[in-house]
Parts: C-alpha cells; structure tokens; sequence
C-alpha cells in the first residue's frame, strides 16, 4: 500500500492540515475527558455567584451541597453556570453533530449519487428532487424539520442532515460519469464484472480522495448550521450545553459580558476553522490536481 | 550576467553586446545541466549538454519520454517546473533586429543586431518573459489546449503585437491577415472572428505557429508540435513549419520522439538518452552511420513500411464475425431536428484463429467505434456481429457477459487502462472469477501468464503506479490473457510506448499469437506497425472500410486514394 501511505505521509507534512488535524484532536480529547478537566454538571447552578469575571477564585456551592473554593477560568454567566464546563461539554454536542452529519450525509449521499449515476433511469427524476431541495436555504429547512420533528440529538442531526445531501449526491454522481469513461472501466466491462461491482470495486474506491474531502466540509458546516440553530433558539433545548446555546444566553448581557459570547464563539471559530484546514490539507495532497499545481504536493 | 530584455529600456546595457561574425549560430548553449529534486530517480534531468543552431537551420532533440528533452526546451524559456533547477548553463543568443514594417515597425528595435550572452541559472522570470515575447518563438505539443477557449483567435493574436510592438490597430491586423494566410488558412479574416473550438486540430496548430512567428523571433522552439496531428496533417505542419524557418532565417529547436519526422525536417540532430546528450551531428550522419550505440538501438526499433514476406493464410475457424455493421448517433435537439451523425458504416470483418487484422485510419476515421462494436462496449445500430459463431449484436447484458471470454481487449494508454487502487494480481484475476473460474485456478493462470508476458511472479502484489508505461501495457495483455479468449482486439496498443518499449510489445503479441492461437484484431493510426503485424489490412475513412486486403498488397500497390495519401505522408519513407 505504498501509494496510499505516501498520500498519507504527504498529508501529515502540510502545514495547514498539521494544525487543523492538532486543535481537532485536542477538541475531541476534551470533549471525551470533559467530567475529568476541573468541570461540573453544565446545567448546575450557583444563583448567589452571577456573572462573575473569567479567572476569579470564589466560593462556590457545588451540586452535592458543598462549598469549594474553585477557580473559575471563564467566569460565570447570568445563572451562576460554570461557564468553562458548559464550553468544553458544549464541543461534545459540536463534534458529535459534525461527525454525525458527515457520516449521514456521506452515506445517503453517495448511494443516491451512485445510484443516479450508474442507474440511467433514475438519474433525472433523483436529480430534479435533489435541485429541488437544493432551492430550499439549509438553515431555513433545517428549522422546518426541527419544527416537525421536534427538537432533540437524532432530529438535529438529521435535520442538518437532509439539506447537506444534494451536494453530495452531485458531487458522486458527477465523479461516476466522470470515472466511468476510464479505460479500466470498459476494460472492466469486457471482463463480464457486473453493474454493481464495477459501481463498488472500481468506481467508488478512486472517487474516495475527492468524497473524503467534502465529508470535512460537510462536517465543518455542521458544526455551524448546528450552532446556529441553537442560537435562533430551534435547536437543542436551552438547558443543553452547545456553543450556540451559551451563546444565545449570552448574548443579552453581551454589552457588560462580551466573553459569555466570545469564549464559545472563539471555541466554535476554531473548531470550523481547523476542520476546514484538513481539508484543504487533504484536498491538496489527495487531489492531483492541487497537488501538481504546488509542485511535489505540499511543502 | 543577465539581459535586460531585447535591447529595450536603460538596462539594456548589462548584457555583454559582442560583435556577430555572418553565419554566426542564432542561439549557442554550452554545457546546459538541470538538476531534479531529490529522490528523483537520476540526479540530472540533463546534464551538460551543448548545441549550436544557425540561422534557418533546424535542430531536432530526439529522445524517448524521460530523456529530458522537453525539460531542455523549457529552460531556454524559463517555464521550467518550480522543482527544477538550471545549475549551469550559458546560452548565446542572437536577436536580430526585425526588419521594418511599412506600417511602422516593432516597438523594439532600437539599437542594432545584439548578441545576448544569458545565463540560463539566474535570469529572472521578467527577463525571460521579453525573451519569450520578442527573441523566441514558442509551439507546444497540444494544440486543443494552447488556445485559449473563450478568446477569440484573432485576440489572442492580436494581444502579442499589443503587448510587444507599438503598431496601429489596422496595421496590427494587417500584420495578422498576412501572417495567417502565410501559414495557409483559409479565409484569414473569417479565421480571426472564430474561437478556438469551431476550428480542427491542425488549423489550431497553424494559429499556434502563426503566433510563434507572428514576431519574428531568432529563435523558434517546437515541442512535439505534430504529435497529437494525424499523419496527412503532420505532413503538412512539418513543411510549413520548415518552409516558415527558412524565409524567416528563424532558428528552430525541434523537440521530437518520432525518428520519422526527424528524417523529414532535421539539419542537425541531438540524441538525449536519461538526459545524456549521446550523439550530436549532421541528419544524414545520424541517421545513416550513427556513432552511439544508443542511437542505433533507437533506428533499429523503429519499424519498417515495407511489410515482411506474407504467412500462410489462416484456414482456421472465424472467431470474430461483424456484417453490414453501423453505427448511427442520433442527438435530439429541443424545437430543431435531431442531428445525426454515422460513425460507422456498412463494416465487415470475418477475423480467423492465428490470423492478424489490421484496422488503420487517421482520428474520427471510426475504426475505434468499430472496435468498440466488435466487444460489445457498444450496441449497433445496424449489422451483426457474431463471436465464435453465436450471434451476439442484441444479446442482453447477462447473455453477454456470460459469453465474454470470446474476446477480449487491450487499450491505448497503460496509464488509465488498470483501476489504480487494485493490485496487479487482483486486475488479472478479474475476469476469470467474473466468469466462474474457482479462484485457485484464477490465480495459478495469473502467475502463468506473467512468465507469459516476462514479469516476476512478485509483481502481481504490486499496484499499477509501481510499474513503467511498457510494464504496465504487459500487464493489460495479461489480464485480457486470463480469461483465454479466442480473440485479442489491441486498441491502439503500442501508440502511446516508446519505440523501443513499442518493439517489446509486438515482439510479445506475435509470440503470444502463435503459442495461443489467437486472433488479433490489431487497430492503429500508426501504417508502420500495421505493416509489421498484420495480414491483411483494412483502411478506414469517415466510418468506412476504403481499401482493404493482404498487407503486402496494400502497402504495395495501394488502390484508393485515400490509402496512397496516409502512405505518402508517413514521415520517414524509405
């Protein structure tokens, strides 16, 4: 597998997918660790310590009835919540909607795709659905199903889900016409491999380079469309702990607190940030295309 | 020691302006190496090569792909890729001044004939770009994709004077109707309103030249110009390009693989072998009495027109049978009538075991439509086709691909024809599995057979990438082998190898025909190979069958016309 480890190795030597994949993984290891780094119950809360400033040291009545002298990194918001718990519990739900959606959105999206490319029939009638649901603007479905659905984990998931779909279903249906005028395709042909296979052995494997680059794009945009859900307040019910949420809540004390918007904003910033620089990381080095135009590859 | 450009503006000064002696060569490069990144497979992708081109004169590069023939015309230009690197390397290059125009002149030519001493490892990329405009003329292999697609032809021409000459707008198009109707096209002011796709390949390599030339440069570079041209249409360019240089005085670097076209338009000859310059002299020494070893191992490879003494004729079974065969393409159009188009037409063909059948033609001609019709990857819109004797023109999918271990196929390019992330082993075995074939039986034909085609048995783990342009070729023989089909249709087979890899191949498919027993429907562009291999030949037209018959026959004494003007316009005759 030497060709695809050196793909790899080239990944791992660009710069920007360097970075992004370092604060991703340092995301996903505090969101896994988070009962472990100094937090509490995100929705508890200590009504006689309010809006106190990022880095105090105060006396704070805990869950279980107890007083602790804690430090409070991020301070605390207008309900006396532990800011830096609701934030790194917050990447929880953020990276998980991310994952999720791409992984969904992935999935349906590219058997459609291949369905719409290798199938002759299907192709116009899938097609005309998929630009009809592309005319509809993402966030503006996204609340009609929560609306519908009613607000939890799954239904945000699925309902960031849906609308990310039709890209992908043209991105694979446009990689199969493409891929399918290869010559190892209609030498494929020739070897009696049937339909199927020659969609799933040969089609679907060399168009993964460019499908797992719009898989970090989808989830980037995930994370987003999922922030700001919560933020027009469609999303996750308010008690759960995700960036747009503590934002959201945040933002009527905006003008005495700016850091109740700030800290998760600055948090969600650089996740999309880094996602999105793993991609282009991955686009450059997967993509021979980029690749040629920087030369070896990435530098 | 740089140069400030063809003696324009106050910098003009730092080249070195030397005296020239008459006949003095227009361009001299000593010693010229250019290094590649590291872990490249050689350290130079050439080394100190040296070579001098007089006025008028051609000189042609020869060498097989990787030979760094083309990375030494790039350099003179400074398009050389960013990881390459001139590490020595003087160029004397001498600009002429233009002779004046009546409508005014170039805005360059104050001051008198120069001699520019250049050195080739520092000269910026501004430096270069006054070069390129003014002192060297430039025509790249591809002629579809040196245009510019949106830009109609008579812009993009227009924009060189513009940029380079301080000539009016009529005399600039004065200047461009001459210049295109000097490289013969036809109605230039028609030509100039039209993009780049409504002309053929040929005309578009003519309004390439038209612009290398259009400034009349010292120097002309051509890279491969009439490789992607059919052979009448090479013809063509090759002497018009030859006829422009020497009523110009233009110097003429020609960049080629093709022995032929060296015979047709080389005064002087550089041979590159892995960026060694391996032998450099006169055409006619060259290529007669050559002093490299290199180069007479190149001339041996190339094949001759006149084919060998004809084979008993076949009397085995017909294994691959087509009759009255068309193809009809149909493109309806909303609120106007369907446009139709015959790519082929009327097409027969009883192919018999152990005989060859050679399909020739020029692009379009249909012969691949034919061959596509011939395994099915088409249906028809008319005829029959039978594989060993068991029609199958409308069988359905699974009719045939049950019955597809009849025939088989090999494509042109090597590079495009193995799914890249599979192994070799994998590739092979395909279609054996695909057909029943327990899967120990698959595997223990795949490793015959790469005794077969001379590969290590160890070569089967490994992926497409790990293999050269002939090993790879080697490799879709085997897996077309693994199913034994009765018959073999090379698709243009050998057209995209080098010559020396090209003789390997045939060499191999001849052999494996006689052991095999095989048919092989053999289809080429190239009427030297179709000499060699064939039997019996059939030359194709616009999707007809023109001329056909024994090889010796057709070659010999050809009857259509058509057939006497691909023969007449091989490069390289005799």
């Amino acid at each position: 597998m030497t060709g695809h480890a050196s793909v790899w190795r080239r990944a791992a030597s660009h710069g920007g997918a360097r970075f992004g994949l370092a604060v991703l993984l340092l995301m996903a290891l505090a969101a896994l660790a988070a009962p472990w780094l100094g937090t509490i119950d995100p929705t508890w809360f200590d009504p006689t310590h309010t809006n106190v400033a990022p880095g105090s040291r105060v006396d704070y009545a805990m869950p279980d009835g107890s007083t602790v002298q804690r430090w409070l990194p991020f301070g605390t918001d207008g309900f006396g919540r532990d800011v830096w718990s609701r934030v790194v519990f917050g990447a929880r739900v953020s990276l998980a909607v991310g994952a999720a959606v791409a992984v969904v959105a992935l999935s349906i999206g590219i058997l459609l795709g291949l369905a719409a490319g290798g199938v002759r029939w299907l192709d116009g009638p899938l097609m005309r659905v998929m630009d009809g649901l592309m005319a509809i603007p993402a966030v503006l479905l996204a609340i009609a199903l929560v609306a519908a659905l009613r607000a939890n984990l799954l239904t945000v998931i699925v309902a960031i889900a849906v609308p990310e779909i039709p890209r992908i279903v043209r991105l694979t249906r446009s990689l199969v016409l493409q891929l399918r005028e290869e010559p190892y395709v209609d030498a494929a042909v020739a070897l009696a491999a049937a339909p199927h296979r020659i969609l799933l052995a040969h089609i679907l494997p060399n168009a993964a380079a460019p499908l797992i680059v719009q898989a970090t794009y989808t989830a980037a945009s995930a994370i987003l469309i999922e922030a700001i859900l919560s933020f027009l307040g469609v999303g996750l019910p308010a008690e759960v702990p995700t960036w747009g949420n503590v934002m959201a809540e945040g933002r009527v004390q905006f003008n005495d607190h700016p850091q109740l918007v700030l800290i998760p904003g600055a948090f969600l910033a650089l996740t999309v940030l880094a996602v999105n620089l793993l991609g282009d990381g991955l686009r450059d080095t997967l993509d021979p295309k980029f690749a040629r135009r920087t030369g070896t590859g990435a530098r | 020691m740089t140069v400030g450009g063809a003696g324009s503006g106050p910098d003009a000064a730092s080249p070195r302006q030397a005296a020239r002696a008459p006949g003095a060569p227009v361009l001299s490069v000593r010693d010229l190496t250019i290094a590649l990144p590291a872990g490249a497979d050689r350290p130079h992708a050439v080394e100190r090569v040296s070579f001098d081109i007089a006025a008028g004169e051609t000189v042609c590069v020869v060498g097989e792909s990787g030979s760094g023939k083309s990375v030494l015309a790039y350099s003179l230009i400074g398009l050389l890729p960013k990881d390459l690197r001139v590490t020595s390397g003087a160029a004397r290059l001498a600009v002429r001044r233009p002779e004046p125009s009546p409508a005014g002149g170039l805005a360059q030519p104050r001051g008198r004939d120069l001699d520019l001493d250049l050195d080739l490892a520092t000269l910026s990329q501004r430096e270069f770009r006054t070069l390129r405009g003014s002192g060297i003329g430039f025509v790249f292999q591809e002629p579809m994709t040196a245009l510019n697609p949106v830009m109609r032809v008579g812009d993009q021409i227009e924009e060189l004077l513009r940029a380079h000459t301080r000539l009016s707008a009529p005399a600039r198009r004065a200047r461009m109707l001459e210049m295109l109707a000097r490289v013969r096209l036809p109605d230039p002011p028609a030509m100039l309103a039209r993009h780049p796709h409504r002309l053929s390949g040929g005309q578009r390599q003519r309004i390439v030249i038209a612009m290398a030339l259009l400034l009349r440069p010292a120097l002309l570079i051509a890279d491969e110009p009439t490789t992607a041209l059919d052979v009448t249409t090479q013809a063509e360019i090759l002497s018009l390009v030859r006829e422009l240089a020497r009523g110009q005085g233009t110097a003429t670097l020609f960049i080629t693989h093709d022995m032929g076209v060296v015979s047709e338009i080389a005064d002087r000859v550089l041979v590159l072998n892995q960026g060694v310059q391996e032998e450099y002299g006169a055409r006619d020494q060259v290529l007669r009495s050559p002093r490299a070893d290199y180069t007479r191992m190149l001339l041996a490879a190339v094949p001759s027109l006149a084919p060998p003494a004809p084979r008993a004729a076949a009397a085995g079974p017909v294994r691959l049978e087509a009759g009255g065969l068309g193809m009809r393409y149909i493109e309806r159009r909303w609120l106007r009538a369907a446009k139709q188009t015959l790519a082929l037409h009327d097409f027969a063909l009883a192919l018999r075991e152990g005989e060859t059948v050679g399909i020739v033609g020029e692009s379009g001609s249909g012969k691949t439509t034919a061959a596509r019709c011939l395994i099915r990857l088409l249906e028809p819109t008319a005829g029959a086709i039978a594989w060993d004797g068991a029609d199958v023109t409308h069988a359905s999918r699974a009719r045939l691909r049950r019955a597809r271990d009849a025939v088989q196929i090999v494509f042109q390019d090597p590079n495009r024809s193995l799914n890249p992330r599979w192994t070799a082993g994998r590739s092979i075995v395909e279609g054996a599995l695909n057909l029943g074939v327990p899967r120990d039986e698959a595997w223990s034909r795949a490793r015959e057979l790469m005794r077969r085609v001379r590969l290590p048995e160890a070569s089967l783990a490994r992926y497409p990438h790990q293999f050269s342009g002939g090993q790879r070729q080697r490799l879709a023989i085997a897996r077309a082998l693994a199913v034994r089909p009765r018959v073999l249709v090379a698709d243009e087979a050998v057209s995209a190898l080098d010559v020396s890899v090209q003789a390997q191949i045939l060499a191999l498919l001849r052999e494996l025909q006689e052991e095999l027993k095989l048919a092989l429907l053999f289809i080429t562009h190239d009427l030297r190979v179709a000499a060699q291999l064939c039997d019996r030949v059939m030359v194709m037209q616009a999707g007809q069958v023109v001329e056909e018959g024994p090889t010796a026959q057709v070659f010999g004494s050809p009857r259509h016309a058509y057939t006497q003007a691909l023969l007449a316009a091989a490069p390289g005759r005799g």
